[in-house]
């Protein structure tokens, strides 16, 4: 029980750190769903072709980290508004992997792995569980991390310090794509197969765990498990409560939004005070 | 009195609305060129298909009046200084609420049936859009997020319905019953699908210019939507311009999904909306969220999406290109190629 929700929690928690940095620097991307799509396609289609399981990693990372630097493309190079192009790179990544299941998988649909990814997927949990520590030393004891925060607070600052806020919004978006693409294969290498819609809403979810977490690593991470319970439940009581599988996915979009409703609500409280 | 400014012609005012369009017709063309096996053929029913009978046009058309409808609807809260991602599951909802009525109805008489279908879609969408609209006046909660949230929720929600308790058992498709031929809006240029929903579009857009721009209401909502604490020190009461536009929004969207419902699909399949809600987005961006520039803006998404349908129907070109469009006019159009800005002048959560 305990592995299987960490194993569940996995993608979740690679994606939300990866999208805390971005939102630590005033610049949330929402592209978090695309990317773990996105990473999930190639991780498996590279492997299939190559055999090696690295490489099908590797281009899951790369491929996902070319998203998130398209998006920050446009939006700090071109300035253009950043949830407008986030919702672009969602579109696009769903875009791209028909085009793409079409043209180097005949028939597209789900793909097997024909490799042994599925023994990997301890390695992203492991992975996941040591990025904690990590992204808490990162955002809270290094120059780097200080700079990302400082830049969402107010970007003024940075600039008349010679400092430039783009650099960490580039880099916090290029850490969102390389963390999510490595959310996509963990996601692929537990199935063991690409599915269409493989990420399911995870990627909101995501979101939504950084701001139960009040944008601090730790309650972020104990928001993915928290999320990581309730789906493994959900899945374990499916059986008997026979509450139909098309409802459950609407339920990532229902909790984000009570949660995300929940969070303003007491924010506005707090200010009035 | 004072003398008039010689206005001078701005390159860069003229040219960027045209960027997006522009940007988005090439990367298609490319990505058309680079695929196809035969890319002189496949681009010239890209291009002509649309037009090349009266389905095709009558359907182009009609597709363009749905847009209209819808992006009429986007452009509203974008003037009041907010987003509607929720196109897609207000569109999607007013279908299935349409058609479920006009089939409970199809007793009695076919006005009241179709005056029943249409109310009861363009309500569910109001409702939908209304939460959006009253969370974020309550308590300031991201519009962007909620209404797209809420949205994608209703789809699924939709999809439980048509695939179990709603579904036709005996359509090999998951879609609800049909409706019945009476119900079905008249085709001016069969078999093509245009209907009264076209002209009412124009309507529509017509009505909602004058609403924007030769009324105190429409002055009050401009003027909230740019600048809220301006608003708010000239007297303009703002809480009302937050709720009911995007409730008027959802209306709208609600309205396009019942003229989908009874003039175009006249069933709701599953996922048969299939991108109307964000094409409309992308209507109402590029046409600068303007009443009236919406329409050629519908019409060139139209030409596109049809044209690219074409392609898989006859050129045997293997998918969908619609969702990379999309993509593409999203990228382009809140992007600033000319201007350079200052600082601080971002939207943050």
């Amino acid at each position: 029980m305990i592995e299987d929700i960490f194993k569940t929690a996995t993608p979740y928690i690679l994606a939300s750190i990866g999208g805390l940095f971005t939102e630590l620097c005033g610049s949330l991307n929402i592209a978090l769903e695309g990317q773990i799509l996105i990473g999930a396609f190639w991780a498996i289609v590279v492997s299939n072709m190559t055999g090696s399981i690295v490489l099908g990693l590797l281009a899951a990372v790369a491929a996902s980290s070319l998203l998130a630097l398209i998006t920050a493309l446009f939006s700090f190079r071109f300035r253009a508004n950043i949830f407008i192009s986030g919702l672009a790179a969602n579109l696009l990544a769903y875009g791209l992997v028909t085009v793409f299941s079409t043209i180097l998988v005949k028939g597209g649909g789900v793909i097997r792995a024909e490799t042994a990814i599925q023994g990997s997927s301890y390695f992203f949990t492991v992975f996941a569980l040591l990025l904690l520590p990590l992204s808490w030393y990162v955002i809270n004891y290094t120059p780097y991390g200080m700079r990302c925060r400082v830049a969402g607070l107010s970007e003024a600052v940075l600039y008349y310090r010679g400092i430039s806020p783009d650099f960490y919004r580039y880099t916090a978006l290029l850490i969102s794509g390389v963390l999510c693409g490595i959310a996509g294969a963990s996601l692929a290498a537990r199935i063991g197969a690409f599915v269409p819609n493989i990420s399911s809403g995870r990627g909101w979810i995501a979101l939504v765990a950084i701001y139960l977490g009040y944008r601090k690593p730790q309650w972020v991470f104990l928001s993915c498990i928290l999320f990581a319970s309730a789906e493994s439940l959900a899945n374990w009581t499916q059986g008997f409560i026979g509450m139909p599988a098309t409802v459950i996915l609407a339920l990532p979009y229902l909790i984000t939004l009570s949660v995300l409703t929940i969070v303003s609500a007491v924010r506005k409280k707090t200010e009035q005070r | 009195m004072h003398p008039q400014k010689k206005s001078s012609i701005k390159w860069p005012d003229i040219l960027s609305p045209l960027i997006t369009p522009a940007a988005a017709f090439i990367s298609l063309v490319l990505i058309i060129t680079a695929v196809s096996s035969n890319p002189l053929n496949t681009l010239y029913i890209f291009l002509t298909s649309p037009i090349s009978n009266n389905f095709y046009l009558g359907n182009m058309l009609n597709y363009a009046g749905l847009l209209i409808i819808s992006a009429s609807g986007i452009s509203l809260v974008f003037k009041a200084g907010m987003f509607n991602l929720g196109g897609e599951g207000q569109i999607y909802s007013g279908v299935f609420t349409a058609t479920a009525v006009s089939i409970a109805l199809s007793s009695y008489s076919p006005f009241l049936a179709i005056a029943g279908a249409i109310t009861a879609g363009s309500l569910t969408g109001a409702a939908m859009g209304t939460v959006s609209g009253y969370l974020k006046m309550k308590w300031n909660t991201n519009d962007l997020i909620t209404s797209f949230l809420l949205s994608a929720a209703v789809i699924h929600i939709v999809n439980y319905l048509i695939t179990g308790p709603m579904g036709d058992p005996a359509s090999y498709l998951i879609t609800t019953r049909e409706i019945p031929q009476a119900l079905r809006l008249k085709q001016f240029l069969p078999p093509s699908k245009l209907n009264i929903s076209f002209i009412a579009a124009i309507i529509i857009a017509v009505i909602y210019y004058i609403y924007l721009y030769r009324t105190a209401s429409g002055l009050k909502l401009r003027t909230s939507g740019k600048s809220r604490l301006f608003a708010i020190y000239s007297g303009v009461r703002t809480e009302y311009f937050v709720t009911i536009p995007f409730l008027v929004s959802g209306l709208l969207n609600g309205l396009t999904g019942s003229f989908a419902s009874l003039g175009t699909y006249y069933m709701c399949a599953y996922n048969c909306t299939g991108g109307v809600g964000w094409s409309a987005i992308a209507v109402s961006l590029i046409g600068r969220n303007h009443p009236l520039l919406i329409i050629p803006a519908a019409l060139f998404i139209s030409w596109m999406e049809s044209g690219l349908s074409g392609i898989v129907l006859y050129s045997g070109f293997p998918f969908e290109l619609s969702p990379i469009l999309q993509a593409f006019v999203f990228f382009f159009i809140t992007a600033k190629f000319f201007k350079k800005e200052g600082y601080g002048d971002r939207r943050h959560f």
